[in-house]
């Protein structure tokens, strides 16, 4: 192909494309809601994956360590705190001591657990003491015989139907320990951490629940946030070969269920842009395919006076490019206005918000397939148009 | 393959051409011998369904005959290439249509600097040249107008000026005012007449209007495929 005829179809093109402004409106309209197809869920999924990837963080840290298999506590953790606190690699580190208890307000009563936990150190790896409080305060290092309690534990603790008498800062519950340690604790506050991961366990401090449980230096659990949390695989690798106290795992082993579901969810986003795609090389086929026929006559004019099938080739396939992008323009503007009120008033879910996640990754390969599929879809019905036989063309058959 | 001086511009040699509509044979010309000389302004005249067009097409390479020679130029036409043909078509000829000459989404500027720039002439010269053509067939003042703001005459003027535009050696119109009313019809075949006679272009007309005929410098009658004057 040369130039002259690369520039003779662009020139074609562009006029045609120019003069037809109601057609090819409504067709760049609806190749524009195709982009927005091919994107936004893709990054509605990306944005809740996000989201429950950083509710199951938030809860628990990058990793997590675990006493050994035969153990019930890791044991030494003073000074496992102390050595993880050395390391330049990790932001924060804090120690969590469970014990199983039943809960009782107002007559009723819930097997569940208490944790403790240290105020201070918590704060530097899980969201917990930063979380909006419904009602009091958090709890600091040095509370005893108080506790929080997480929303969804406190809607399940309200007392009987018609009852006012609301959980609340200041009321009384009692806790009955698996050590047939019976304690009353005032409530401290209310906390809605935005996360399934507490509506088990009534707060506590550590010491607290080390004073009950009669032992010291021990924590069910010591939870880990690392300062660059890009290759987990390897930073849990180093870990381990520093640390023999208990078994780590990272987020994703201790959330498999979060991990499966927001691959799902991913790859059902893919599925719906790949479907967004196949709709929009229909319609640029079906409009180039249309538009070719309409203009049958002038093809077999213009190959009469001279043209190649190169020119009408160029020129059709310019078309389905012009339309992808001029497409894709329209469908990124539409998609950065949504995505962007969206980001400013998230949906809403018990557990954390949903927005969009749009990545410049996402959307130069979103970009990039979209154009490849006007390529794709505009060269048939191109290669059609520029190989027609002149007299047929002319006359229209 | 280059004209020799003294050949005729167009020269067909026991031309035929037969349609097939299914297994039976539709001869549209059977044995046409016809010669054009430089310079001429020839028109070819005969009834309805004698083989006007089918032998315009064949004259054009649009179509390939059956058998028989086109000689365009002393070039024997069947020994070209589809892209040889595009070429010489781009090269050699001008083309004028009964209808649907012209591109509905191009002014009539556009629609005549199209051959040059097929042709890969410079922006500069083919502006230049299609206000120059333009003038010519007096729509100097309509050149930015879309061929549906232009009356049919005026778009045949705008088709006649596109089809000189490559500086054709030879211009071939098939019916170019069937569509007109008599007045503007007698219009366009005098502007093929000043043209032929003021810029020497040779110039080949289909028509079958006695009238407009007489006004070229001969006839050729057609009449069942064979040239019978
Ligand atoms: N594509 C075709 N298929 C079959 N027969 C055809 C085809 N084109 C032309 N013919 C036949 O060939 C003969 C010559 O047709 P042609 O179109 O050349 O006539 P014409 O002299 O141009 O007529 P008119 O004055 O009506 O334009 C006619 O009998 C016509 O029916
Ligand atoms: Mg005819």
């Amino acid at each position: 192909m040369n130039r002259r005829e690369l520039r003779a179809g662009l020139f074609l093109a562009s006029r045609d494309i120019m003069r037809s402004k109601k057609i090819v409106g409504l067709v760049f309209l609806s190749l524009a809601f195709s982009y927005v197809n091919v994107v936004f869920l893709a990054s509605m999924m990306q944005g809740m994956t996000q989201t429950l990837v950083g509710v199951a963080i938030g809860a628990e840290g990058h990793m997590t360590i675990l006493p050994k298999e035969d153990q019930r506590f890791i044991e030494g953790v003073g000074n496992l705190r102390k050595k993880l606190d050395a390391i330049p690699g990790i932001e924060g580190a804090t120690s969590r001591i469970v014990a199983g208890a039943t809960v009782e307000y107002k007559g009723k009563s819930l097997g569940r657990a208490v944790m403790g936990v240290s105020p201070r150190r918590e704060g530097r790896v899980s969201v917990l003491p930063s979380s909006r409080m419904v009602d009091g305060e958090f709890l600091t290092q040095n509370d005893r015989e108080e506790v929080v309690i997480p929303l969804f534990l406190a809607d399940e603790l309200e007392g009987k139907v018609g009852d006012k008498e609301y959980i609340r800062a200041g009321k009384t519950i009692k806790v009955t320990y698996g050590n047939g340690v019976i304690k009353e604790y005032r409530v401290k506050g209310i906390v809605d951490p935005r996360s399934f991961a507490w509506s088990n366990y009534v707060i506590a401090t550590e010491d607290e629940v080390e004073e009950v449980l009669g032992v010291s230096d021990v924590a069910s659990t010591v939870n880990i946030r690392i300062r660059d949390p890009s290759d987990l695989r390897r930073s849990k690798l180093e870990l381990t070969m520093q640390n023999a106290r208990g078994d780590i795992e990272i987020w994703e082993e201790r959330f498999q269920s979060i991990k499966d579901f927001t691959t799902a969810m991913i790859l059902l986003g893919n599925l719906v842009s790949v479907v967004g795609l196949i709709v929009a090389a229909v319609i640029i086929a079906i409009i180039i395919y249309i538009n070719s026929e309409g203009k049958k006559r002038q093809i077999g004019i213009l190959k009469a006076i001279g043209a190649k099938n190169d020119v009408v080739l160029v020129m059709f396939f310019a078309e389905a490019i012009i339309f992808a992008i001029v497409g894709i323009a329209l469908g990124l503007a539409l998609t950065l206005i949504g995505a962007n009120y969206l980001i400013t008033h998230p949906i809403r879910l018990p557990f954390g918000d949903l927005k969009p996640y749009l990545t410049p990754r996402l959307i130069l390969i979103s970009c990039i397939a979209f154009i490849l599929m006007a390529m794709v879809a505009g060269s048939y019905p191109a290669w059609r148009a520029a190989r027609q036989n002149i007299i047929k063309a002319i006359w229209g058959e | 393959m280059s004209s020799t001086t003294g050949s005729p511009i167009l020269e067909t040699v026991n031309l035929r051409k037969s349609y097939f509509m299914g297994k039976v044979e539709v001869p549209a010309l059977r044995g046409v011998d016809i010669k054009v000389e430089e310079g001429e302004f020839v028109s070819l005249m005969g009834p309805s369904g004698s083989g006007k067009t089918t032998l315009l097409n064949m004259v054009g390479m649009l179509d390939v005959p059956t058998s028989g020679t086109v000689r365009i130029t002393g070039i024997d036409t069947s020994l070209l290439s589809d892209v040889e043909k595009s070429e010489f078509r781009l090269e050699k000829l001008g083309f004028i249509f009964q209808f649907f000459n012209l591109f509905m989404e191009l002014t009539a500027m556009e629609n005549v600097i199209l051959p040059m720039m097929l042709q890969g002439k410079g922006k500069e010269e083919y502006l230049r040249k299609g206000e120059e053509l333009l003038k010519v067939v007096g729509l100097g003042e309509r050149m930015s107008h879309y061929p549906s703001e232009l009356s049919g005459g005026q778009q045949q003027r705008v088709t006649i000026a596109r089809a000189l535009a490559n500086e054709p050696a030879l211009l071939l119109a098939d019916e170019p005012t069937a569509n007109l009313d008599s007045q503007t019809s007698i219009e366009i075949v005098d502007l093929f007449g000043r043209i032929n006679k003021k810029e020497g272009k040779t110039i080949f007309m289909v028509t079958h209007e006695e009238e407009l005929g007489r006004r070229a410098d001969r006839i050729i009658r057609l009449r069942d495929g064979l040239v019978v004057g």
